[in-house]
C-alpha cells in the first residue's frame, strides 16, 4: 500500500517523466529562430534531465512504499484518455495512460539518463550549428515517444509509442545516406507488421489489450490468461490457445527482431554509418534496444506458456550473438565496431529472457541496464575521437590516441571492461539455461529440451563472449596502442577548447558513473539479489540460482572475455605481424564475415527480389488484361449494340410503328406484373 | 436562443448545400470585377460554408441513435416535395377498443420523390471532409484560373455543392442527380483545365460515370420497386413507392396518423411472403449497387480510369476527386450496401473483404513499380479505399466504423499529397521523380511530403492508423461466415508494406542528385531552378501553400491523435452495429453461429436499425 502523499507525489512524478521532452519538443518546434543553434539541444537537454529526475523519483517512491514486501510488486496506473472508443464496452475501448512498475522504472532510468547525456554532448558540438534545431527537436520527440512507450499500461499505446520512436529514430539517422536508411525504415515497418498483427491477436483473443490483464505480473500470469488456457479442462482446446498464444508470441518477437536488429537483420549495421556516432548510439543502444527487451519483458507470462516461443528467442539471441560478434571481428570503423556488439550484446539479453528463468530474466535485465550505459558511453567517445580526428573513426587511419586523449582512453577501458566481464549479465545467463521454466503453469506440459537449447545454446553463447571481448579489445588497441598514425595530428590541433573537454566530462561522465555505479552495486544487489528481483517484480530467484552466481569471480564466461582480451592484447599490442597471417590462415572466415554471412544478400534474393518481381508481373497484366479491357471492351460494347440495331434500321414506316406496338404491349406487361 | 437561430440549425445541412450554389451564383456575378474579386468571392464562400460545417459538427448529437423511433434517422434534415403533390383528408377508422376514431391521412399523388437533406453518423464527416478540402482546391485553382475564371470557381462550387448533396441526401433520386453533377462538374473541370491528352481520358471518365450511374440508378430502382411490392397489403393494394433512404432502409418515423412506412429489414423479418420475394429479388440489386459503387470507388480491377484521369486532372479538380469523389463509391456501399445485405444473405458477400484486400495488395505491388509520385499516391488512394471496402464488409462495429473513418482520413492525406504534388508539377512540368531531384534542397517540400507519405502509409499520429487499426481489428473479428480473417487482415498489413516501400524508392529518387542533362533531355527541377531564379535558390513550397497542406494534414492527425471524437460521432453505426460485433464474435456464448441464417433479417437490421425501433 502506497499512502496518499506519496502516491500523489508519484503521479506527479509519472506525469512529469514524458512532460519534460514533450515540452521540450513543443517549445523547440514552435520556437523558431529564438532556438537555433545548441540553444534548442540545451532546451532539449533540460527535458531530459527532468525526466530522468522524475523517473529516479517515481521508481524510488514505488520502492519505499510504506509495506516494502507488497510494495515491489505495486503497479502504478494513470489513465489519461479514451482515445479510441466505439461504445461503452470495454473491449472496444483503448485508454491511453501511464504505467509504472520497477521494470518499467528500472529501464527509464537508463534511457533518460543516457539521452540527456547524449543531448548535453550535442549542445557542445560546434561542428554543424544548422542542424542542432532539427537535432533537438528529433532527441526531444524520440525521448517523449520512448518514455510514453516504457510507460504504456496496453499493447496499442506501446504500439503507437514504438512506432513514433522509430520514425523519429530514422528521421535523426536519416542525415546523407538514404539508401541504407531507406532499407532500415522498411525493415522496421516489415517486422512492426508482424508486431501489429500480434497486437491485434491479442486484442481479439482476450477482448483486451492491456499489460496487466493479460500479462499479470512477473510472478505470475493473469487470471484471464490462466482462464483463457485453462479451457474448462478440454485438452484439444487447451493446445489450440496454446498455438494462439505461441503465435502471439512469436509475431512480438519478430518486432523485436527487427528493432533491435536481431538474426538475421544485423546485416546493415555494417553499411556505411548514416549518421554521427552518438546520435547512432543513442538510437540503436538506448532506443531501440531498450525498447524491444521491455516489450519481450513486459509479456514474460506469455513466453513462459509458449514454451518452443522462448526457446526460438533464445536460439536467435545466441545466434546474432555468435555472429555479429564475428562481424565486429573483422571491421575497421570505431562506430560500425559498437554497432555490432551492441547487437550482439542484445542477442545476450534475448538468451536470457529465452532461458525463462527467473535468473536469465534477472540477469538479462541487468545486462540492458549496462548495455544502455556502457555502450552509450563508447559511442559518445568514438563521437569525441571523430571530432578530434577529421570526423573520422576509421582506426586503421587511428592510432596511438592514448596520450593524445587520455580521458577518452580510461574511459572506453573501463566501458568494455564493464561489458566483457561477464559478472553482469553473462555469466548468470549461461548457469540459467539449463533450467526448467519457473513460470510455466502446471497445466502446460513442458516439452524436453532439445539439443539444441540444452548443448549448442551454451556453447554458442560462450564463444559469442570469446570474439566479443576479442572485437572490444582490437577496438581498443589499434585506437589508442597501435601505431602514432593520428596521434599527433589530434595532439596538435588547435581547437582544443574547454567546450569539447567539457562536453566529454559533463555528459561521458553521468553515462559513465551510471555504469559503473551499476557495475559496482550490481553483483552486491541486482541480478543476483533479493531487491533487484523484487523491483523487477519477480519473486525472489531460485535457491539455486543464487547459489551458483555466488561463484562468478571464477566463472568461465569472465575467463573466456579475458581469454579474448588477452589475445587481442599480443595480436595488436605485442605481435602486430600477427593479425596479417591469421587474416591470411582464415581467409574463407574473414570474407564470411566482411560480408556479413551475406545475410543481406539471402534477404534479397528471398524476399525482395520476388517481389519485384512480382510487382513487374502485375505491371505487365495490368497493361495486358485490365488497361486493354478498360479501353476497348466499352467502345466494343457499343459498337456489337449498334451492329445488332442496325438491321432495325430498315426506313420503314411499318416497321417502327410495328415497333412501337410491341414496346407498348411489353410494357404493358411489366406494369401489370409490378400490379401483381 | 431566437427562433431564427434555431430555424438555422435546423436547416443546417441544407444550409450547406446550398451556400456554394450562392457562391457560384456569387462568384459569376462578380466575373466583371476581376480576377481578384473572383478570386476572394470563391474562398470566402468555401470559408463560410466550413464555419457552417463546423456549427454543424458542434450541433450534431451523437445520442441521438436512442431518440430515432421517434425522430428519424437523420439530424437537420431539411424535405421539400419535388415530384410529388400531397393532400390531406380526415377519415375515420375503426380502433379495437375505442371504436371509431378520425385519422388525418395523406394522399399522395405522383412519385414521392423529394429534395431531402439531413445528417447522420455516415455523413457527417464526408460532409466535413468536402468542405475542407475546397480550401487547398481553391487555392490551387490560382495556377489555373488565368483562363475563364469565373467558370473555373462555379464549377468547383458547384461540385462542393453536390458533393455535399451526395452524402447529405435522404432520398434517392436526388442522390443520383447530385452524383451524376459531380461527375459532370469533373468532368467540365479536367476537360477544360487538364494537361495534354484529355479528351481521350474525359471521354472515358464521362463514360465510366455515366455506367456506374446508370448501374447504381438500376439497382437503387429495382429496390424502391421491391420495396414497394414488398408492401402490398392483404387485400393487395399496391402502395405508392417511396424514395425516401431512410423508409427504404430502416423504416421511416411515425406519422401523425401513427402508422409507418417499413423498411426492407422489417418486412423481410416480419413476412414469409417478402422474405422469398427479396431472396428473389437481392442479387439484381446487390450487384449492379455493388459494381457501380465498387467502380465509382476505383476498386481494382476498376481502377485504371482514376490513374489516367488523376494524372490529367487539374490539382483542384484531383484534391476533390481523389479526396471526396472517390469516397462516395464507398459511402455508397456503405449506406445501401451493407446494411441491405448481411453476410449470409448472398453467397458472394464473404468473399467481398477478400476480394477487396487482394485488390489493394494488387495495387501495392503496382505502386513499386511506379517512378511517379503522383501515380503512387494515387495506387496508395486505391489500396486504402479496398482497405476500407474490406472493413466495412466485415460486418461488425470495429470494421465498419473503421472503414469510414480510413475513408476519410485518407481523404484528407490524400489532399494534402495532391497538393504537394501539384505544387511541385506545376514547378517542373511533370511528376515523373526522374525529372524532380534534390528535392533535400527544397526542406518545406521534402518535409510536408514526407508528413503527408506517413500519412498515407497509416504511421501512428494520423488518422490513418487508428482507422486502419479499427478496419484490421474488424477483419480480425469477423465471422467465419462474414469477410474477414486473420489472413485477410495480414493482407491489410502486406498492403500497407508495399506503399511504405513505393514511397521510400520515390523519396529515395526524389533526393538523388540531378543527373547531368544529355543534349535533348528535359531539364531537371535543379537545372530549372537555376534557370528561372535570380539567385539559383531551389524553388520551395510558399508559406500559402504550407498553410493549405497543414489544413488536411492538421485534419488527418486530428483524427490520428483523437479517434474517439470522430468514432462516437459515427454512433449510430457503432452503438448498434457493436450488437452485431458480439454476435458474429465466436466466443461470445450467448450468440452462435447458427441462429443467425434464422434470424437473417433481424441480423441484416441491426447495424442501422436503433432499439426500440420495433415497437413503432
Amino acid at each position: 500500500m502506497i499512502n496518499g502523499f506519496s502516491t500523489n507525489m508519484l503521479v506527479i512524478a509519472m506525469a512529469l517523466v514524458p512532460l519534460g521532452p514533450l515540452a521540450a519538443f513543443a517549445l523547440t518546434a514552435v520556437g523558431g529562430r529564438f532556438l537555433t543553434g545548441p540553444r534548442g539541444l540545451w532546451l532539449a537537454s533540460i527535458g531530459g534531465a527532468l525526466s530522468l529526475v522524475a523517473s529516479l523519483a517515481a521508481t524510488l517512491l514505488l520502492t519505499t512504499a510504506e509495506s516494502p514486501g507488497d510494495s515491489f510488486h505495486t503497479v502504478v496506473i494513470v489513465e489519461l484518455f479514451r482515445w479510441l472508443s466505439l461504445s461503452d464496452e470495454p473491449s472496444s475501448v483503448v485508454r491511453f495512460g501511464l504505467q509504472l512498475d520497477g521494470l518499467s522504472g528500472v529501464i527509464l532510468v537508463a534511457v533518460t539518463a543516457a539521452v540527456t547525456a547524449v543531448t548535453v554532448h550535442a549542445a557542445f558540438d560546434r561542428r554543424d550549428p544548422g542542424a542542432q534545431r532539427s537535432l533537438a527537436i528529433g532527441i526531444s520527440a524520440m525521448t517523449a515517444s520512448t518514455v510514453m512507450a516504457l510507460l504504456a499500461p496496453n499493447f496499442v499505446q506501446f504500439f503507437i509509442f514504438w512506432q513514433l520512436a522509430g520514425v523519429c529514430g530514422w528521421w535523426l539517422r536519416d542525415r546523407g545516406d538514404a539508401p541504407v536508411m531507406g532499407s532500415d525504415f522498411l525493415i522496421h515497418r516489415a517486422t512492426d507488421s508482424f508486431l501489429l498483427f500480434g497486437v491485434l491477436l491479442v486484442w481479439a483473443t482476450f477482448d483486451t489489450s492491456d499489460f496487466t490483464a493479460i500479462a499479470g505480473n512477473q510472478s505470475s500470469p493473469s487470471p484471464l490468461l490462466a482462464a483463457f488456457l485453462e479451457a474448462d479442462g478440454n485438452l484439444e482446446l487447451q493446445t489450440q490457445r496454446t498455438a494462439v498464444v505461441a503465435t502471439i508470441c512469436l509475431c512480438l518477437l519478430v518486432g523485436v527482431i527487427g528493432r533491435c536488429q536481431q538474426f538475421p537483420l544485423f546485416g546493415k549495421l555494417g553499411e556505411r554509418a548514416p549518421a554521427s556516432p552518438a546520435i547512432d548510439g543513442l538510437v540503436q543502444a538506448a532506443i531501440f534496444i531498450p525498447l524491444g527487451v521491455f516489450l519481450l519483458a513486459r509479456c514474460r507470462p506469455l513466453f513462459a506458456v509458449a514454451v518452443e516461443a522462448s526457446r526460438l528467442t533464445a536460439m536467435l539471441g545466441g545466434l546474432t550473438a555468435l555472429l555479429a560478434a564475428a562481424c565486429a571481428l573483422t571491421q575497421r570503423d570505431l562506430q560500425r565496431l559498437l554497432r555490432f556488439v551492441a547487437a550482439a550484446l542484445c542477442g545476450w539479453i534475448l538468451i536470457g529472457f529465452g532461458s525463462g528463468t527467473t535468473a536469465g530474466f534477472l540477469a538479462a535485465t541487468l545486462l540492458l541496464v549496462v548495455l544502455i550505459a556502457a555502450v552509450s558511453s563508447l559511442f559518445l567517445i568514438a563521437e569525441q575521437i571523430a571530432a578530434r580526428a577529421d570526423g573520422t573513426t576509421d582506426f586503421t587511419a587511428l592510432g596511438g590516441l592514448r596520450h593524445a586523449m587520455p580521458v577518452p582512453y580510461w574511459s572506453f577501458l573501463l566501458a568494455i571492461l564493464v561489458l566483457t566481464s561477464g559478472l553482469w549479465g553473462q555469466n548468470a545467463i549461461l548457469s540459467a539455461l539449463d533450467t526448467p521454466s519457473a513460470l510455466a503453469p502446471d497445466s502446460i506440459e513442458q516439452p524436453d529440451a532439445s539439443p539444441l537449447v540444452g548443448a549448442l545454446l551454451p556453447g554458442i553463447a560462450a564463444a559469442s563472449l570469446l570474439l566479443t571481448g576479442f572485437a572490444l579489445f582490437r577496438g581498443f588497441f589499434l585506437t589508442f596502442h597501435h601505431g602514432p598514425q593520428r596521434a599527433d595530428a589530434v595532439r596538435d590541433r588547435p581547437t582544443t577548447s574547454r567546450q569539447d573537454d567539457t562536453a566529454v566530462l559533463s555528459s561521458g561522465t553521468i553515462v559513465l558513473v551510471m555504469a559503473i555505479s551499476a557495475a559496482l552495486l550490481g553483483p552486491a544487489v541486482a541480478g543476483y539479489g533479493q531487491q533487484f528481483a523484487n523491483l523487477l517484480g519477480s519473486d525472489v530467484a531460485p535457491a539455486g540460482a543464487a547459489q551458483q552466481t555466488d561463484l562468478f569471480f571464477v566463472d568461465y564466461g569472465s575467463l573466456l572475455a579475458l581469454t579474448g582480451a588477452v589475445a587481442a592484447w599480443m595480436m595488436y599490442a605485442q605481435r602486430t605481424q600477427w593479425p596479417d597471417r591469421v587474416a591470411g590462415a582464415l581467409a574463407p572466415f574473414v570474407r564470411l564475415s566482411e560480408n556479413r554471412f551475406y545475410l543481406d544478400q539471402v534477404g534479397e534474393v528471398l524476399l525482395v527480389l520476388p517481389a519485384r518481381g512480382l510487382a513487374h508481373l502485375c505491371r505487365f497484366l495490368d497493361w495486358l488484361v485490365i488497361e486493354r479491357f478498360w479501353k476497348s471492351a466499352p467502345a466494343r460494347l457499343f459498337a456489337e449494340l449498334q451492329r445488332a440495331a442496325r438491321p432495325l434500321q430498315t426506313g420503314l414506316v411499318q416497321f417502327y410503328a410495328l415497333s412501337l406496338c410491341l414496346a407498348s404491349v411489353i410494357l404493358l406487361a411489366v406494369v401489370l406484373w409490378l400490379k401483381g | 436562443m431566437s427562433r431564427y437561430w434555431q430555424t438555422l440549425l435546423d436547416n443546417l445541412a441544407f444550409l450547406i448545400f446550398v451556400m456554394p450554389l450562392v457562391g457560384a451564383g456569387l462568384v459569376a456575378a462578380s466575373s466583371r470585377l476581376g480576377l481578384d474579386a473572383i478570386r476572394r468571392t470563391a474562398l470566402t464562400n468555401v470559408l463560410l460554408t466550413l464555419a457552417l460545417t463546423l456549427l454543424m459538427v458542434a450541433k450534431f448529437d451523437p445520442s441521438r441513435p436512442e431518440e430515432i423511433s421517434t425522430a428519424g434517422h437523420y439530424q437537420m434534415t431539411t424535405s421539400w416535395r419535388w415530384l410529388q403533390q400531397e393532400a390531406f383528408r380526415i377519415e375515420s377508422r375503426e380502433v379495437a377498443d375505442e371504436g371509431a376514431v378520425d385519422v388525418l391521412v395523406a394522399d399522395r399523388s405522383g412519385p414521392n420523390v423529394r429534395v431531402a437533406l439531413g445528417v447522420d453518423g455516415i455523413s457527417l464527416w464526408f460532409i466535413v471532409l468536402t468542405t475542407t478540402l475546397m480550401i487547398p482546391a481553391t487555392y490551387a485553382g490560382w495556377k489555373n484560373d488565368r483562363e475563364r475564371p469565373a467558370l473555373f470557381y462555379g464549377l468547383l462550387l458547384i461540385l462542393q455543392s453536390s458533393l455535399i448533396g451526395v452524402f447529405a441526401s435522404a432520398d434517392v433520386i436526388f442522390f443520383l442527380v447530385c452524383l451524376e453533377i459531380a461527375s459532370l462538374s469533373l468532368v467540365c473541370l479536367i476537360g477544360r483545365w487538364g494537361g495534354h491528352g484529355r479528351p481521350t481520358i474525359v471521354k472515358r471518365f464521362f463514360g465510366l460515370s455515366l455506367a456506374t450511374t446508370l448501374m447504381i440508378a438500376l439497382g437503387l430502382m429495382t429496390l424502391v420497386v421491391s420495396h414497394a411490392r414488398m408492401r402490398i397489403d392483404e387485400a393487395g393494394r399496391y402502395p405508392a413507392p417511396t424514395f425516401a433512404i431512410e423508409e427504404l432502409i430502416y423504416g421511416g418515423s411515425i406519422d401523425q396518423s401513427g402508422a409507418r412506412v417499413a423498411g426492407v429489414g422489417d418486412l423481410v423479418y416480419d413476412n414469409e411472403m417478402a422474405r422469398q420475394y427479396w431472396n428473389a429479388v437481392s442479387p439484381w440489386i446487390f450487384l449492379p449497387l455493388l459494381l457501380g459503387f465498387a467502380m465509382r470507388a476505383a476498386i481494382v480491377p476498376a481502377h485504371s480510369w482514376l490513374i489516367a484521369t488523376n494524372t490529367l486532372a487539374p490539382t483542384s479538380a484531383c484534391v476533390l476527386l481523389i479526396g471526396a469523389t472517390l469516397a462516395c463509391g464507398c459511402y455508397g456501399m456503405a449506406r445501401f450496401v451493407v446494411p441491405l445485405f448481411p453476410p449470409y444473405s448472398l453467397n458472394v458477400i464473404p468473399w467481398i473483404s477478400a476480394i477487396g484486400v487482394l485488390g489493394g495488395l494488387y495495387a501495392g505491388l503496382l505502386a513499386l513499380t511506379q517512378t511517379d509520385i503522383k501515380k503512387t499516391a494515387t495506387l496508395a488512394c486505391i489500396g486504402q479505399m479496398s482497405l476500407a471496402m474490406a472493413g466495412m464488409f466485415s460486418f461488425n462495429a470495429s470494421g465498419v466504423v473503421g472503414g469510414l473513418l480510413l475513408l476519410v482520413s485518407t481523404g484528407f492525406a490524400m489532399a494534402a499529397m495532391m497538393f504537394i504534388v501539384g505544387a511541385l508539377e506545376g514547378r517542373t512540368g511533370q511528376a515523373e521523380t526522374i525529372s524532380i531531384n534534390n528535392l533535400h534542397q527544397s526542406p518545406r517540400a521534402a518535409f510536408c511530403l514526407f508528413v503527408a507519405a506517413l500519412a498515407l502509409v497509416a504511421t501512428p499520429g494520423f488518422g490513418g492508423f487508428a482507422a486502419s487499426l479499427l478496419t484490421l481489428r474488424g477483419l480480425f473479428m469477423a465471422a467465419p461466415h462474414a469477410g474477414g480473417s486473420p489472413l485477410t487482415a495480414a493482407g491489410g498489413l502486406l498492403m500497407s508494406l508495399c506503399f511504405a516501400w513505393a514511397f521510400v524508392r520515390c523519396f529515395q529518387a526524389l533526393r538523388r542528385d540531378a543527373p547531368s542533362p544529355r543534349p535533348g533531355e528535359e531539364a531537371s527541377l535543379q537545372q530549372l531552378a537555376d534557370r528561372h531564379s535570380p539567385s539559383g535558390k531551389f524553388p520551395d513550397l510558399t508559406c500559402w501553400e504550407i498553410a493549405n497542406v497543414s489544413v488536411c494534414l492538421g485534419m488527418a492527425a486530428w483524427i490520428g491523435i483523437c479517434p474517439g471524437f470522430f468514432t462516437m460521432r459515427i454512433g449510430q453505426w457503432s452503438s448498434e452495429a457493436h450488437a452485431v460485433d458480439s454476435a458474429f464474435h465466436p466466443r461470445s456464448s450467448d450468440h452462435s453461429h447458427a441462429l443467425l441464417p434464422t434470424n437473417s433479417a433481424r441480423g441484416s437490421r441491426l447495424p442501422l436499425t436503433a432499439a426500440g425501433k420495433d415497437e413503432g
